[in-house]
């Protein structure tokens, strides 16, 4: 399980309070619930596809005029460091890593409060992010003190 | 680390991770090899470069998940085709398969089909087959250079390559199936899935006549070698001249509609507006908008790059890639003199008019002063670029007469 689901985490950057890990543990069954696919931290598996899913250990090819495929089994690396900013990246943190990782979100040019907050409810209403509305703030917030100018 | 390519001297591109690690604070990656700066229009402009994604060597890490991975510009100066472990990456949703089992995996090809399929991979290398060299691009190449600046995927130019594919004609596994009276489109799907549950699965399809031209390909090959997961193994949709949005990674479902397709990832992503160079003022909105379709054309310098310095009045040999779009290279110039004059300069070999084509040509450095270079690339349509960037929200199509500025030392 990702250390931060724990509750546990007191680093500057992977500061989890209470509150976050009671919202992390009541989102377990709802995370759980998507496929199979645990997607807080550190890895994702592969969906629950018997078309993709090899057995274990299988190493199959198959050939045709000239042409050799070899079935792959390969890990994606670990997404790697969560948003920083203690408290303040509660939020953002809870809500948003189930999806993608942090990096990119960082690297945007500064933006607007407004495009910021038009961002995140596209994330909520295209994509479908599940975050709570007393969450939606926050994360503007976030996003606005440190990509707006 | 200071390069000297003939009377070319490198500016110092590349930082190490020690000096860089002060600068950037609490966001420090992890596992980084090295960094680069990038020239984009706003900071931060350093992206980690990677080795950690399967199959794949050094890229620039736009995004680990899902992954959006650059392909550092300098290879383009090695030629035309692009190998694979360095062929840029890009996923919309992070539910990506990590175990493909080539023999289990199945194409379906089916809705307005008389003979809904179900084919192997050995039923598909069973057929007849062709081979393409085709540039893929992402429609957002470019986009960390747009002005004013827009969100999204923070490309500088190497969110393209260029590669030998081989695989079946979609028209011979449509023909297969029987596509029945009335079929309006074709709709391709693969094996990610969004993350959560309610959210669009990505989907793009083709008008029918587009799909059964003879040229959309089903590739299980690129260059020579079966493609990286990463890049879409074991099956990706090949459509030659058109946007990579369209090139479907992990293939696995081909459905002919008798319908326009409706799905989201045509009736709302993926929008240009219906003007010249998808172009629009910032701010402006009410224009009509299409899905974004075929590409335009590009010309780069690969030897040189802004900051470069070269040694004044010295004979500098310059070269780059270009490809037409849609079209053949008719032509690629270059001026030395922010546009008043261009001259043509040399060809490489025609890998074939959807390929990347090479260039190369020598100028005399002047005295004194800055040398501003710009290059441009004229299709066999008759088709060129523009003076002036392109601009719209999405951040796409831009195709604008690159220039470098090189110092005289």
């Amino acid at each position: 399980m990702p250390e931060f689901l724990n509750g546990n985490v007191d680093s500057e950057t992977r500061r989890i309070t209470g509150r976050a890990a009671l919202v992390q543990i009541a989102a377990m069954p709802i995370i759980l619930a998507l496929g199979g696919t645990l997607v807080l931290g550190s890895e994702v598996s592969a969906k629950d596809n018997s078309a993709a899913a090899p057995a274990a250990g299988a190493l199959n090819s198959v050939s045709g005029g000239g042409t050799t495929l070899r079935s792959v089994n390969v890990e994606f690396p670990d997404p790697g460091r969560l948003f920083p900013g203690g408290d303040k990246a509660e939020a953002i943190n809870n809500n948003c890593l189930a999806c993608h990782s942090a990096g990119m979100v960082l690297t945007q040019p500064y933006l607007s409060r407004a495009e910021w907050q038009s961002e995140v409810d596209k994330m909520r209403n295209i994509y479908k992010a599940p975050i709570a509305a007393e969450d939606v703030t926050a994360i503007v917030d976030y996003l606005a003190s440190r990509r707006s100018k | 680390m200071t390069n000297t390519r003939g009377n070319v001297i490198s500016r110092r591109h590349f930082f190490h991770a020690a000096g860089a690690f002060a600068a950037m604070a609490a966001t420090s990656p992890v596992r980084a090899d090295d960094f680069v700066d990038l020239d984009l229009s706003s900071e931060p402009v350093w992206r980690e470069l990677t080795s950690a994604f399967p199959q794949k060597g050094q890229m620039i890490l736009q995004r680990s998940r899902p992954p959006l991975l650059e392909t550092p510009f300098e290879v383009f100066d090695r030629g035309v085709f692009t190998p694979n472990d360095q062929f840029f990456v890009r996923w919309h949703w992070a539910v990506i398969p990590q175990q493909i089992d080539v023999a289990t995996f199945k194409l379906a090809i089916r809705g307005h089909v008389n003979n809904p399929l179900s084919l192997t991979l050995a039923d598909v290398l069973a057929m007849p087959r062709i081979e393409m060299a085709a540039v893929n691009q992402c429609s957002g190449n470019s986009r960390g250079l747009f002005q004013p600046r827009v969100a999204g995927g923070q490309w500088d130019n190497g969110a393209m390559g260029n590669a030998r594919w081989a695989g079946v004609r979609l028209r011979d596994l449509l023909d297969h199936a029987g596509v029945k009276a009335g079929a309006v489109a074709v709709r391709f799907n693969g094996l990610d899935e969004p993350v959560v549950d309610g959210a669009p699965d990505f989907m793009k399809s083709l008008d029918i006549d587009h799909a059964r031209d003879g040229e959309v390909m089903v590739a299980f090959a690129m260059n020579g070698e079966q493609l990286p997961l990463l890049n879409g193994f074991p099956l990706r949709l090949i459509v030659p001249g058109w946007y990579s949005t369209y090139w479907v990674k992990t293939l696995n479902d081909i459905e002919v509609l008798d319908a326009p397709d409706t799905n989201y990832w045509m009736a709302t992503a993926y929008r240009i507006p219906d003007t010249p160079h998808a172009s629009v003022a910032p701010g402006q909105t009410g224009f009509k908008t299409v899905p974004i379709n075929r590409m335009v054309p590009r010309s780069f310098f690969t030897n040189v790059k802004s900051g470069d310095r070269v040694r004044s009045g010295a004979m500098v040999s310059l070269r780059g890639i270009a490809f037409g779009g849609d079209r053949g290279v008719a032509q690629v110039e270059i001026s030395t003199d922010q546009g008043q004059s261009w001259q043509n300069t040399s060809l490489g070999r025609d890998e074939g008019k959807y390929s990347f084509r090479q260039w190369s040509t020598q100028i005399t450095a002047p005295q004194s002063g800055k040398l501003v270079l710009q290059a441009r690339c004229t299709n066999t349509q008759g088709e060129g670029q523009p003076a002036e960037p392109n601009w719209n929200g999405g951040g796409f199509m831009r195709n604008v007469i690159e220039s470098v500025e090189l110092s005289l030392v």
